[in-house]
C-alpha cells in the first residue's frame, strides 16, 4: 500500500516539504529584513550622490583650488557643509571623496578575498601538511595587530592610493582564510560530499561543484562586513596622514584637517565623519541582513 | 476507581488547549485533552511524533516555549496545585519538587560546563534547606542509586556515555522526590541494551519513592512493560484511553489498531506489517471532524463533518470514534495474538 | 594545564620569530636611508658609504635581522635616530599608558556590552533588542577617531566636563576610555547576543528550568557560562586590536602611549623606533591571544580535556 494515497495528501506533502532553492530562500529572507533594505537605500543614495559629484565638480576647479576669501565659512545655502581653511567647499569635497573610500573598500576586499579564500579553501579541503603551513602563516599575520601591519606597509611603500588598497587588503587576508577554511571543513564533512567522492568524482570536480558553492555563504557575509571595516581602516590611515596624500579629499584626511579647527569650526570634523559613518553603517546593515538571511539556524 | 478521593489524584488535566502561533499559521498542538493520574500509577502517553505528547508534558510544567507557544485554555492540577495560575516564584518551587521531567535527548540535556554532581546538587539546594556540602553528598548518593559510581560526580557530562547521561538526568529529576515524574521518550536516543537498564532504574526508583509517572513514548513495547494506564494521542487529541489491558487486549480505535499493526511480531514473522496510510494532518489546518478520518480504513461520511468526543466503553476505557455509534462495530485486529 | 601552558609558550616562540621577521622585513623595505638622516649635511657620498659599512647596513638582510634579534634578547633595540633615546626603554615607559587605556576601554565595553547583549537576546525582536542592535551597529560603524573628536567637541569644548587631551588625573582617561570602549562594546554586545541566541535554544536550559531554577539564574549562570567562549575570544582579540588601534585614540587625545609613539616615529622616519614598537606590540598581542586560549580551559571543561590530553 503506498504511503501517500490520494491527491490532496500529495499536494499537502509537496506544499509542506517543497524545497526552495537556497538563494531564492536567502533573497526572500533578505527582502524581509528592514535593516538590510534601509542599508541598501542609504547605500544607493550615497553612491548616486558621489557619482553625481563626479560629474558636476571639476577636480582642479572645485575640489583642490584654494580661495582664501571663502575660507572657514559656516554651513549655508551656498556651502551646505561650509568651507575649510583653504576656502574649499566641504560638501563638494565629501561627494568627490567618496570615490576613495569606495574604491579602497572594494579593491582591498577583492585582494583579501582572492588570496584569503583561495588559501582557506585549499587548507580546509586538502588538510595535512598544506593546511598546517597555510594556517601557521595565517596565524603569524593575524597576530600582528591589523592597524600596525597596515601602518608598516604604508610606511614601507610610501603614500598612495594603490599602497593603501594593498595595505588594507593584506590586513584582511587572515580573516578570509580562517572563515573559508572553517566553512569548507564543515562542508567537507557532509554526506553529499562523501557521496560525490564515492560516485567517482575527481577531487577538483568535488571542490568546484560541491564544496565551493556550499561554503560561500559565510564568505559572502565576511565580504560585506570587511568592506565596511576596510573603509574605516583606510580613512583611519588617511587620518594619521598615511593614506591618500593631500590635497585629495579623502574623508579621513578631511577629518584630520578639521582637527586643528575643532574648537571654533567643529562642522569641519562633523561632516566627513558623518559621511564615513553613514556609508559604513549602510554596508554593515546589508552585511547583517545577509548573515541573518543565510543562517538557517536563526530562523524560527 | 471513582470511589477514591480527590487527594489521591496526582495529576488532573481538564480541556487543555495549546497553540503555537508561528509565522506560517497557528499550529494546534493540543486540542482539548483531559487526563487524570493517581498516586503510584504509570500512564503511557502514546502517539506519533507531532501528536502533541511533549507539548502536553511541557504544559504540565508550564514550560511551553513562549513565544510561539500559548496555552489557550484548560486547567492543570498537580498535587493539588493549579499550575496555570501560579506566579513565577511559586512555579519555580513546584518544578523539580512536585513535578519533574526527563527529556528526550540525554546528549544535549545536561549543561556541559558544570559537573554532573553540581547539576544534581543544584536541584536539591533549590528546593531544600541544605548546605552546599550536604547537597553534593546527596547528589553522590543519588548517582549511586541510578547505578553510577559516586566518585564520578566530579566529572563533566562529556565524560559520560549516553546511558549514563540519561541516568544522571533521572537522578536530577528525582533529586527532590517529586510526586510526578514525566519521562519524555527517555530511551529513544539510547542503544537497545542501555534502554533496558535505564527503564529498570526508573522502575526501581519509582517503586522506592512512590512516584507517579507519565511515560511518553511511541514504543508500545515500553508501554506494555512499564505502564498501568494508556492514553493514545493523535493530532493533539486523546483518541483512546484506558488501562493497559483495555487498550492492548480490547483495542477500540482504528488508529491504535494501526499502531499495533506496525509492530513486527516475533512469533509470526511472516505476518505482514501494515503501515498506516498517509501522514499526520497539517496541524495548522485541522478539519472539523475526526483528524484521523483521511487515513482511516473504516471512514464514514460523518467522520469528516462531525467532531468526535471520547465516549465511555466501560469504567476505565474510553474511545473517540464515530464508528461505535453503530451497533456491533468492531475493528479487524485479532486481539490477544501478540 | 601547566604542561599545556608551557607547550603553548614554546609554540609561541616560532610564531614570535616569524612575526618579527615579517615586521622587520616590511619596515626594511621602507625607502630612505638612516645615513641620510644622521650624517651631517656636508658629508660626501664616500663618507656616507663608509658610515653604512660601519653600521652594518650593507650586510645581507638576514644577518641584520639576526643581529637585531640578538639585541632584542638583551633588551637592546637600538637608539632613536631622532633623539638618540633607547628604543626599548622608551617603549616600556610608554606601554603602561597604553595598557591602562586598553583595560579601561575593555572595562567600559564589558560593563555595557555583556548585559546589553544578554537582554537583547532574551527579548529578541522587542524594543530593547532594537535599541541594543542600533547601539551595536552605530558603535561598529563609527570610526573611533571620529568618535573621539565628537566627544571632545561635546564633553570638553561645549560642556567642559573632561579635558580634551593629556593624561593627568582620572578625568583625562574618561573620554579616551569611552572612545576605545565603544567599538569594543559594540562588538562584544553583538557577540554576546548571537552567542546567547545560540545557547538559549539548548536543551540543557530546559532541564534547568524543569528543575525549578529561577529564570535569572538560568540566564546568567547556565546560559551565559556557555555563551562565554566567543565573548572571551572577541574580548581577547579586541585587547590585541586596541594595542594597535590605540594609534587613533592616542593621536586624537594626545595620550602618551605606544600608539602615538609609532605615529610620531613614522612621521619622523625614525626607523629603529618604528621597528621596535611594531615588533614589541605584536609580541605582546601574541601573548594576549595565548592568554585567551588558556582562559577557554577555565570556561569549558571540554576544551580543558582536549588541552590536557
Amino acid at each position: 500500500m503506498p504511503i501517500i494515497q490520494n491527491e490532496t495528501d500529495k499536494k499537502a506533502v509537496i506544499k509542506r516539504y517543497k524545497r526552495r532553492s537556497m538563494w531564492a530562500e536567502v533573497w526572500r529572507n533578505f527582502k524581509k529584513s528592514k535593516g538590510a533594505m534601509t542599508g541598501i537605500i542609504i547605500l544607493i543614495v550615497v553612491l548616486s550622490a558621489c557619482t553625481i559629484g563626479e560629474f558636476i565638480y571639476d577636480y582642479h576647479e572645485d575640489i583642490v583650488k584654494q580661495s582664501f576669501d571663502q575660507r572657514l565659512l559656516r554651513p549655508s545655502w551656498k556651502h551646505p557643509f561650509g568651507t575649510d581653511q583653504y576656502g574649499r567647499d566641504i560638501f563638494a569635497r565629501i561627494l568627490y571623496g567618496g570615490r576613495y573610500s569606495f574604491s579602497v573598500g572594494v579593491v582591498a576586499v577583492i585582494i583579501s578575498f582572492s588570496i584569503g579564500t583561495t588559501l582557506g579553501i585549499v587548507a580546509g579541503y586538502y588538510g595535512g601538511v598544506i593546511e598546517n603551513i597555510i594556517m601557521r602563516i595565517t596565524d603569524v599575520f593575524a597576530s600582528i595587530p591589523s592597524v600596525l601591519l597596515a601602518i608598516a606597509i604604508t610606511a614601507a611603500f610610501g603614500q598612495s592610493l594603490l599602497v593603501l588598497m594593498f595595505a588594507v587588503g593584506v590586513v584582511g587576508v587572515p580573516a578570509f582564510c580562517r572563515v573559508a577554511r572553517a566553512s569548507v571543513m564543515t562542508v567537507v564533512g557532509q554526506e553529499y560530499v562523501e557521496a560525490a567522492h564515492a560516485a567517482g568524482a575527481k577531487n577538483w570536480q568535488v571542490l568546484i561543484r560541491h564544496i565551493v558553492p556550499n561554503s560561500m555563504a559565510p564568505i559572502i557575509v565576511q565580504c560585506t562586513l570587511r568592506v565596511a571595516q576596510a573603509i574605516i581602516t583606510a580613512s583611519g590611515l588617511s587620518f594619521l596622514g598615511l593614506g591618500v596624500p593631500t590635497p585629495s579629499p579623502e574623508w579621513g584626511g578631511m577629518l584630520s584637517d578639521g582637527r586643528a579647527y575643532i574648537r571654533d569650526y567643529s562642522y569641519m570634523t562633523m561632516f566627513p565623519g558623518l559621511a564615513i559613518m553613514i556609508t559604513v553603517l549602510a554596508i554593515n546593515l546589508i552585511g547583517d541582513g545577509l548573515r541573518d538571511a543565510m543562517d538557517p539556524k536563526l530562523k524560527r | 476507581m471513582n470511589s477514591k478521593g480527590m487527594t489521591d489524584l496526582v495529576l488532573k488535566i481538564e480541556n487543555l488547549v495549546v497553540h503555537y502561533e508561528t509565522e506560517d499559521g497557528i499550529v494546534e498542538a493540543v486540542n482539548g485533552i483531559d487526563l487524570q493520574l493517581e498516586r503510584k500509577r504509570v500512564l503511557g502517553l502514546v502517539g506519533e511524533t507531532g501528536a502533541g505528547k511533549t507539548t502536553t508534558a511541557l504544559a504540565i510544567l508550564n514550560l511551553v516555549p513562549d513565544p510561539p507557544g500559548v496555552i489557550k485554555s484548560g486547567r492543570i492540577i498537580v498535587n493539588g496545585k493549579d499550575i496555570l495560575n501560579q506566579d513565577i516564584k511559586e512555579l519555580e518551587r513546584i518544578r523539580g519538587k512536585d513535578v519533574s521531567m526527563i527529556f528526550q535527548d540525554p546528549m544535549t540535556s545536561l549543561n556541559p560546563v558544570f559537573t554532573v554532581g553540581e547539576q544534581i546538587a543544584e536541584s536539591i539546594m533549590l528546593h531544600e534547606e541544605v548546605s552546599k556540602r550536604e547537597a553534593y553528598e546527596r547528589a553522590r548518593e543519588l548517582l549511586e542509586l541510578v547505578g553510577i559510581p559516586q566518585d564520578r560526580a566530579d566529572e563533566y557530562p562529556h565524560q559520560f556515555s549516553g546511558g549514563m547521561k540519561q541516568r544522571a538526568l533521572i537522578a536530577i529529576a528525582l533529586a527532590c522526590r517529586p510526586k510526578l515524574l514525566i519521562a519524555d521518550e527517555p530511551t529513544t536516543a539510547l542503544d537497545v541494551t542501555i534502554q533496558a537498564q535505564v527503564l529498570e532504574v526508573m522502575a526501581e526508583i519509582k517503586e522506592k519513592y512512590e512516584t507517579s509517572m507519565i511515560m511518553i513514548t511511541h514504543d508500545l513495547g515500553i508501554v506494555a512493560e512499564t505502564c498501568d494506564m494508556v492514553a493514545v494521542m493523535y493530532a493533539g487529541k486523546i483518541v483512546e484511553q484506558g488501562t493497559l489491558k483495555d487498550v492492548f487486549n480490547n483495542t477500540k480505535h482504528p488508529y491504535t489498531e494501526g499502531l499495533f499493526n506496525c509492530i513486527p511480531k516475533i512469533n509470526d514473522r511472516k505476518a505482514e506489517l501494515i503501515p498506516i496510510p498517509g501522514l499526520m494532518p497539517d496541524p495548522t489546518n485541522l478539519s472539523r471532524g475526526c483528524a484521523f478520518a483521511p487515513r482511516c480504513s473504516y471512514v464514514m461520511k460523518e467522520c469528516h463533518e462531525r467532531p468526535v468526543e471520547l465516549k465511555r466503553i466501560n469504567d476505565t476505557h474510553m474511545v473517540a470514534c464515530h464508528a461505535y455509534d453503530i451497533q456491533d462495530f468492531h475493528i479487524r485486529r485479532r486481539v490477544g495474538k501478540r | 594545564m601547566i604542561r599545556y601552558t608551557i607547550r603553548r609558550l614554546l609554540m609561541l616562540i616560532p610564531i614570535l620569530i616569524a612575526v618579527s621577521l615579517v615586521v622587520y622585513f616590511i619596515v626594511d623595505l621602507a625607502p630612505g636611508d638612516v645615513v641620510d638622516v644622521i650624517a651631517p649635511d656636508d658629508a660626501s657620498p664616500e663618507d656616507k658609504e663608509l658610515l653604512r659599512e660601519m653600521m652594518g647596513l650593507n650586510d645581507p638582510f638576514i644577518i641584520r635581522y639576526a643581529r637585531y634579534m640578538q639585541g632584542l634578547m638583551r633588551g637592546d633595540l637600538g637608539k632613536s635616530y631622532v633623539n638618540n633615546r633607547d628604543v626599548f626603554e622608551v617603549y616600556f615607559s610608554r606601554l603602561p599608558n597604553t595598557l591602562l587605556l586598553a583595560l579601561a576601554g575593555a572595562f567600559v565595553a564589558v560593563l555595557i556590552a555583556v548585559p546589553l547583549g544578554v537582554v537583547s537576546a532574551m527579548h529578541r525582536g522587542s524594543w530593547k533588542d532594537a535599541i541594543s542592535m542600533i547601539f551595536g551597529l552605530l558603535g561598529l560603524s563609527m570610526p573611533n577617531f571620529w568618535l573621539g573628536l565628537l566627544l571632545i567637541i561635546f564633553f570638553s569644548l561645549k560642556l567642559g566636563l573632561f579635558p580634551s587631551y593629556g593624561s593627568e588625573g582620572w578625568s583625562s582617561i574618561v573620554l579616551p576610555a569611552i572612545t576605545v570602549g565603544t567599538a569594543q562594546a559594540a562588538l562584544v554586545m553583538r557577540t554576546t547576543r548571537s552567542s546567547m541566541l545560540e545557547v538559549v535554544r539548548q536543551d540543557y536550559l530546559r532541564t534547568a528550568r524543569a528543575k525549578g531554577v529561577p529564570e535569572r539564574t538560568v540566564i546568567y549562570k547556565h546560559a551565559l557560562r556557555n555563551a562565554l567562549i566567543p565573548i572571551v575570544t572577541v574580548m581577547g582579540t579586541q585587547l590585541g586590536v586596541s594595542l594597535g588601534g590605540a594609534v587613533f585614540t592616542e593621536t586624537v587625545f594626545a595620550w602618551p602611549g605606544v600608539g602615538r609613539l609609532v605615529v610620531d616615529a613614522i612621521n619622523s622616519r625614525d626607523i629603529p623606533m618604528v621597528t621596535g614598537c611594531l615588533i614589541l606590540t605584536t609580541m605582546l598581542a601574541s601573548f594576549l591571544i595565548l592568554l585567551v586560549d588558556i582562559a577557554y580551559a577555565f570556561i569549558d571543561p571540554r576544551i580543558k580535556a582536549r588541552y590536557t590530553k
